[in-house]
């Protein structure tokens, strides 16, 4: 492991001076950030509507199904979408910007 | 009375505190006679994952192989493997338990199993991939100091998983005396010695195997289980609920909020630990080291979370399809309740739906899914002591591979002991507010760590130990001091403290450690680990150095 220090001290000062690398950060922790927003709202706006107006959730809507079912079964497909977004996203312009910024080094 | 009781809410350990009166839990536990087909597809399970490990165990030679099947195994397969990991017993027994007596309730309960997954996406998995090897540990290692930190990861881990398998034994004694007519101690011992051979034999692929196999099972199961259920119905599944609202005992009350929900404080509490419980998981994070880079690590993602998407859906029709066929059956149903107690609510359902042959098919797949789920943990637990606390912590990393795996199979061994000891030791105890305690350590420890050290400069060795070492206790004083322990454990009158879920309290208890510890450490060394956080960022955004075949 020794033999590579150097080169590998400099490859890393390189890639930190890149301000395409700035730029993968920056999209990587915006879209993390806010699709962990997103995704807190959603949840735990849901425990709290259902905890302090149990009568609103318990409203019918269509023949037998209650909003909390109908907006629960929501949350739980919203789980899966948010993930599905983010992995689509960033296989499209993560991967890619990788490979720019490392090139053969990786 | 009192001791029956407590055995049969032992059965139910799978489901967390409070809430274990939603799910009707009056019935005896008696043994059920052994059958045939249970047997039969039992015994197959067995041969194919021991054949199987044969097979791994020719293939695990180096201490890569055995902690994580040298990063071989492709995006696809481990999100099967994450699901087979994820969907234990207490999702399909307990959350089916749930929505048969409280209908709705188990809906939000089961909800809270799938909004950690999204987190794990956008907060850990990538940048966990691209620094890690073993141990979620290593991720925190990497600019900080090597021997604190291992200690209290490998605390943290040990605490989640023990926590995590005590319950799991439990229940699963419970349930296979339920299901097999194996007596408790022979069920927790058969269980012990299967999962001390899959991984002390076959270490990460036989695991992997094992959870892949156990997840295709258990959706196969389920998906035929759901299939026959809307069959009864009609293909309708307004007439699903409508024919559940006739037939349960509080009608309509069944489609909408009830106990679980009934504070927002903890219901948020509850949610916090389920949410960033899952993202500090060492079984789960373990997991996302067995494939080659980000890439391979979301795709595992993306098919664990579908899987258990699906997999929650199905739980909601099997649900209200026990309300109708197995609820308003007297077959089903004693003078106490549900026969055989709450948790069995998806078995009865399995045989009014297909007979003695789904009947044993479900039996087999549930103990199955026991098996993984306690594999899975035995070894992220037994990689915490050899590589955290032995190779790291005690060798200071000058331990030669060869001892370390021999450790880190002597671990399993010795894991596997107390596995079985601790279940027979706790077999008469109300263990269920153990897998919520270990769901709130790995949210209060394990996820701050983690998070923190991936992605605040400032944070330093010292804020790590205070904030994680301040969670861990926080969360365990709290739970004990909470009515889930406190009243219905020791038997005191009335709790100390009020809620059940600690991890409001202790989650924020712990970031606030680490961020102090952080700000007031003027160390030399707080210094030099922030100077080391670009290099950190470098290879966690590029996965830079993560492909090359190193040891560290």
């Amino acid at each position: 492991m020794a033999g590579g220090t150097a080169l590998r001290e400099m490859t890393i000062r390189r890639i930190a001076a890149d301000p395409r690398f700035h730029e993968l950060r920056r999209r990587r922790r915006r879209l993390g950030g806010a699709l962990t927003v997103v995704m807190c709202l959603i949840y735990f706006g849901y425990l709290l509507v259902a905890s302090l107006a149990p009568e609103f959730m318990a409203q019918c809507v269509g023949a037998t199904m209650t909003l909390g079912m109908v907006t629960g079964v929501a949350v739980i497909l919203s789980a899966v979408a948010l993930t599905a977004l983010y992995v689509w996203y960033a296989n499209q312009a993560f991967d890619r910007l990788v490979d720019e910024i490392c090139g053969c080094d990786r | 009375m009192k001791a029956l009781a407590w055995r049969i809410a032992a059965g139910l350990a799978l489901i967390a505190p409070g809430f274990v009166k939603a799910a009707a839990i009056e019935g005896q536990a008696v043994k059920q006679p052994l059958n045939a087909t249970a047997l039969l597809v039992f015994l197959g399970f067995i041969g194919m994952t021991l054949a199987i490990t044969a097979w791994a165990s020719r293939r695990s030679k180096t201490r890569s192989d055995f902690y994580t099947a040298g990063g071989t195994i492709s995006g696809t397969l481990n999100g099967v493997a994450i699901a087979g990991d994820y969907m234990s017993a207490a999702a399909f027994l307990g959350i089916t338990a749930l929505v048969f007596g409280a209908g709705f309730d188990g809906l939000v309960y089961g909800m809270g199993f799938i909004v950690g997954w999204p987190i794990i996406m956008f907060l850990v998995a990538e940048r966990l991939r691209n620094l890690g090897r073993y141990t979620f540990s290593d991720v925190a290692t990497y600019r900080f100091q090597e021997r604190p930190i291992r200690l209290i990861g490998c605390l943290g881990t040990l605490a989640t998983v023990l926590l995590y398998l005590i319950a799991q034994m439990v229940g699963a004694g419970q349930l296979i005396k339920l299901l097999f007519g194996l007596d408790y101690e022979v069920a927790v011992v058969v269980l012990g010695i299967l999962m001390m051979l899959y991984v002390a034999g076959g270490g990460m692929l036989a695991t992997t195997w094992v959870q892949i196999i156990k997840a295709i099972l258990l959706l196969l199961g389920v998906t035929l289980m759901a299939f026959l259920v809307l069959q009864q119905a009609g293909f309708s599944l307004t007439r699903l609920l409508d024919q559940a609202v006739s037939l349960h005992k509080n009608g309509s009350a069944i489609l909408g909020p009830s106990a679980l929900v009934k504070d927002p404080v903890s219901a948020i509490s509850l949610g916090l630990a389920l949410m960033f419980g899952t993202a500090g998981l060492p079984h789960i994070l373990m997991r996302f080291f067995t494939v080659k880079n980000a890439k391979e690590a979301r795709k595992s993602v993306l098919v664990a979370v579908s899987a258990f998407g699906y997999f929650l859906m199905l739980m909601i029709i099997i649900g209200y399809g026990a309300i109708v066929l197995v609820g308003a059956n007297p077959a089903y149903i004693d003078g106490q309740g549900l026969r055989g107690g709450g948790n069995m609510a998806a078995i009865h359902l399995a045989h009014a739906v297909g007979g003695d042959w789904f009947l044993g098919f479900i039996s087999a797949v549930a103990f199955a899914t026991i098996i993984a789920v306690v594999s899975g943990l035995g070894l992220s637990a037994a990689a915490a002591v050899s590589h955290d606390f032995y190779a790291c912590f005690l060798m200071n990393g000058k331990g030669s591979e060869k001892t370390e795996i021999i450790v880190s199979k002597l671990s399993t061994l010795g894991l596997g002991v107390a596995a079985v000891a601790l279940g027979i030791a706790f077999e008469r105890l109300n263990v269920a507010f153990m897998v919520s305690l270990a769901f709130a350590v790995a949210a209060s420890t394990n996820f701050p760590i983690i998070f923190l050290s991936l992605s605040w400069k400032r944070f330093t060795t010292r804020g790590a130990v205070i904030g994680g070492g301040l969670g861990l206790v926080s969360a365990v004083i709290l739970t004990v001091l909470g009515p889930s322990v406190w009243v219905r454990v020791l038997g005191n009158d009335s709790p100390i403290f009020p809620y059940d879920a600690p991890a409001l309290f202790s989650m924020t208890v712990a970031f606030l450690g680490c961020w102090l510890g952080s700000v007031l450490d003027k160390s030399p060394t707080a210094a030099q680990e922030a100077a080391r956080y670009e290099e950190q960022v470098v290879r966690a955004e590029t996965g830079l150095g993560c492909a090359a075949p190193t040891s560290h």
